[in-house]
């Protein structure tokens, strides 16, 4: 039975085309109906009598480090809570998902339906990308990473798609001045710890001018050429077409098949060489997904190399809350650099993860020292550093932290201390800006966690006091010095490059009808 | 590859024939006298500066009929004119066709200065854009082995390139509204055509509700032009003295203008008031953003206020009327 082409990415007709392999319409769905049931949360969460996590609870013990082990780098708030069975005792009063793992995952289902599914073109496999990225929405969206990580996809694979075709550099060429096809090796613009000066290929004009436009003062000659492989690519074809090269084999084209005419979404705004068939195209996407899967579960490495540029001995560093990748960053310092520095924790309300944090610091053998928030601006005079997470960072250089982080970026840029971002860049970077400021990714948690240990807490039912407890602060890009990431350190006015690099400008922000 | 843009500016009564003549040993002109017939020396001179002319009245026509039409911005009809210039072409090398942009664009330029076709605007945008339009369409020389491949490619990309600086304003028009949100009020200055665009989207294609304050910009008053145009797009708007910018900034939720050039390094150059404006705005801590098209990113890089190229005037701009 021939396969029907799938023309439309959204969800009815992506759904109809990948019944055509039910296994995989049926993982897709295992794992949409996982993330919405909340199964990559903690499975200890919400429900809540009290708060026991109170430091002030008779019922309190911080969280043992057994649960903030394990590379950094997934989720960066509140690692306080128990993994651990022996914990079970304590209820969670937050969900907490560990994203990197969550972001492998669906990396892997992307993968699955790429290798299984029969596309024949480049444009075909974007609408396929995109009517996942949908998919995905509608039962996520509110986190950008997995919408980060399909738009990453989707760049990778226009990528392949422009660079497959300036392969081949025309004949006859008065000396050896060809298109730089230096780019294909590195079919990722990702290796882990390269520094991104070469710009990735990204077809779309716009970009490339605004590449191009930006790099004008550094009179680079690098976006030149990309700019000519792409537009000259359309000329090799036919001049290829003349002579007796080998050019790509096509099917004919009909009604049945994709072509700019009949197809919606992202794919209707593509060059028409993307919707050529090339049999070495599939390998080529598998293997760059390939590499990606390896930058994300790197990328605590690449980090932890760096450690040794930021924190020196006898420094004070001060950090918020729990996050695994801090934690690493700093028992990598220690342990590997030999660095002898103490650590100031802020206790973190409401899940006073602090705590957990300065248990594992001590256990491996950091001074740690715990603080209220609202020491942070007392405490600031002595501190050489602030350490943050960041739980996504926006296409103007703002971070998203955790709740309370803001409070620590704005006493630090008001004492001159340098505020540093430790984060992967792997799937929180998103192209868009905070256009609801402190709203922009926002979310609200159960009110529960605020609630003072019982049986204090009765007073409460059927009062008029409103109980709110946002999850995430944006910090702006102004407030932040540096940017550690496993691709290397950057300042917020360099988001813009990696950006470029990482997405395509033409693929949606949100993954919307 | 040296940029032939950097050399020393031809003047006008140059012939463009002798840029072909094979005594200028660049290595180009080289590998373009061994891959080509020779250039016709002489009897090219009479129709080449035939060219010149018609060129000149070609420039002139073209450029001041799409300075009357308020519609396409100056530096996209010029891009126009320089596409007509590559078709028209009876050059054979690249330097030669280089050489005809530049002159064409010199052309363009001087008509601008004198005919004061920019309306007491800078001429930046102008300059940068057919700068911005030459660098891209002559950079695939180096892709093909003959010219006549080549000019084909350029034309295409002239096309592209044109056709995007047209489609410029809509597309920061889409990309911009997301920064407007409900019950906003938007502090702008002067009339610029692309913060219009913007508002007149956000207002009618994204249904969303705010209110705009206007400086009246004067000597001409663009601002209460513009203003004039908001209301009747029925945007609720209030047009306030230039002097008041301080007080309207305290009102307002975010300041939006367009630009005249983008210069090195990220600074804007547009109507006077403009970085009086910015100043407030971060006294105040006022977002401040600048809607530019992509061709106006133009290779200067001002010290300061007097160090941009001036436009000597040839009459005192208009009042605005107060009647």
């Amino acid at each position: 039975m021939p396969i029907q082409p799938i023309f439309s990415p959204d969800q009815s007709a992506l759904r109809q085309y990948l019944s055509q392999w039910p296994k995989t319409l049926k993982s897709l769905d295992q794992f949409l109906l996982s993330l919405r049931l909340g199964d990559y949360n903690n499975p200890f969460s919400s429900e809540a009598s009290g708060n026991v996590r109170h430091p002030r609870s008779p019922a309190f013990r911080p969280v043992d480090s057994g649960d903030l082990q394990g590379d950094g780098d997934g989720s960066d708030h509140d690692n306080d809570d128990a993994g651990d069975a022996a914990f079970s005792s304590l209820p969670r009063t937050a969900p907490r998902i560990n994203r990197n793992t969550l972001t492998l995952k669906a990396l892997e289902l992307i993968r699955t339906v790429i290798g299984t599914t029969r596309w024949s073109s480049g444009a075909e496999l974007l609408i396929i990308l995109e009517g996942l990225g949908r998919e995905f929405h509608s039962s996520y969206g509110k986190d950008p990473c997995l919408a980060n990580i399909v738009r990453r996809v989707m760049n990778l694979v226009r990528g392949e798609c422009d660079n497959v075709l300036s392969d081949n550099p025309p004949v006859g060429h008065p000396g050896n001045l060809t298109v730089n096809t230096t780019n294909l090796p590195n079919s990722t613009s990702n290796n882990a710890m390269s520094p991104p000066s070469q710009p990735s290929r990204t077809p779309s004009m716009t970009s490339l001018m605004f590449a191009q436009s930006a790099a004008m003062a550094a009179a680079s000659q690098l976006p030149d050429t990309d700019l000519m492989s792409q537009h000259a690519a359309r000329f090799r074809s036919d001049s290829l077409a003349n002579s007796d090269e080998s050019t790509p084999s096509s099917p004919p084209p009909s009604s049945s098949t994709p072509n700019p005419s009949n197809v919606s979404g992202v794919a209707a705004k593509v060059p028409p060489q993307y919707f050529e068939y090339r049999s070495d195209f599939r390998q080529l996407v598998m293997e760059a997904i390939q590499e990606v899967m390896d930058d994300l579960s790197d990328s605590s490495k690449s980090i932890n190399d760096q450690s040794h540029l930021h924190i020196h001995s006898a420094q004070t560093i001060l950090t918020y809350s729990s996050s695994k990748t801090i934690l690493s960053f700093l028992k990598n310092a220690h342990t590997k650099y030999k660095r002898r520095f103490n650590v100031i924790v802020a206790e973190g309300a409401p899940h006073f993860g602090g705590w957990g944090m300065a248990k594992a610091l001590e256990k491996a053998g950091i001074d740690a020292t715990v603080i209220n928030d609202s020491a942070i601006a007392a405490i600031m005079p002595r501190v050489d550093t602030l350490l943050l997470p960041a739980h996504a960072v926006l296409a103007n250089g703002g971070v998203i932290g955790p709740s309370g982080s803001h409070l620590c970026a704005l006493a630090a840029h008001e004492n001159r201390v340098p505020v540093v971002v430790v984060t992967s860049i792997g799937f929180k970077l998103c192209p868009s800006y905070p256009h609801y400021g402190q709203d922009t990714y926002q979310d609200l948690q159960s009110p529960s966690v605020l609630l003072p240990p019982d049986p204090e807490a009765y007073w409460l039912d059927g009062s008029k006091v409103d109980l709110v407890s946002p999850v995430h602060d944006y910090i702006g890009p102004e407030l932040v010095s540096l940017f550690v990431t496993n691709i290397g350190g950057y300042q917020p006015s360099y988001v813009y490059r990696l950006l470029v690099e990482l997405y395509c400008p033409d693929d949606p922000v949100i993954f919307e009808e | 590859k040296k940029n032939f843009t950097r050399s020393p500016s031809l003047p006008l009564k140059h012939t463009p024939s002798t840029l072909n003549h094979p005594t200028i040993l660049s290595p180009y002109m080289i590998m373009a006298s061994t891959s080509l017939p020779q250039p016709p020396p002489s009897p090219s001179r009479g129709p080449v500066g035939a060219e010149a002319e018609s060129l000149r009245s070609l420039v002139q026509s073209d450029l001041l009929s799409s300075s009357q039409q308020t519609e396409i911005a100056l530096p996209v009809a010029a891009m126009k004119v320089l596409l007509e210039v590559i078709r028209r072409s009876t050059s054979s090398t690249m330097m030669g066709l280089q050489g005809e942009l530049e002159e064409a664009k010199t052309a363009m330029l001087d008509l601008a200065k004198e005919e004061n076709i920019c309306g007491f605007r800078s001429h930046i945008p102008l300059q940068s854009g057919c700068e911005l339009f030459m660098r891209y369409v002559t950079r695939c020389y180096l892709d093909f082995p003959n010219f006549t491949q080549c000019k084909r490619e350029v034309l295409l990309r002239g096309e592209a390139f044109a056709g995007m600086s047209l489609t410029a304003r809509n597309k920061i028009a889409v990309k911009g509204c997301e920064f407007i949100r409900d019950g906003m009020t938007v502090l702008t200055h002067g009339y610029s055509r692309v913060v219009r665009s913007l508002l007149e989207t956000a207002h009618t294609v994204q249904k969303k509700n705010f209110s705009v304050i206007v400086l009246e910009g004067r000597p001409e008053g663009g601002g209460a032009r513009a203003a004039r145009q908001y209301a009747s797009a029925g945007i609720p708007v209030t047009v306030v003295l230039d002097s008041a910018m301080g007080y309207a900034c305290e009102k307002s939720d975010l300041v939006l203008v367009g630009a005249e050039g983008v210069v090195e390094n990220g600074g804007v150059v547009n109507k006077v008031g403009t970085y009086a404006l910015g100043i407030v705005a971060h006294a105040l801590g006022t977002p401040f953003y600048v809607a530019a098209e992509s061709y106006k990113f133009a290779r200067l890089y001002p010290l300061n206020q007097k160090d941009l190229p001036q436009v000597p005037q040839t009459a005192p701009p208009p009042l605005l009327d107060t009647t």
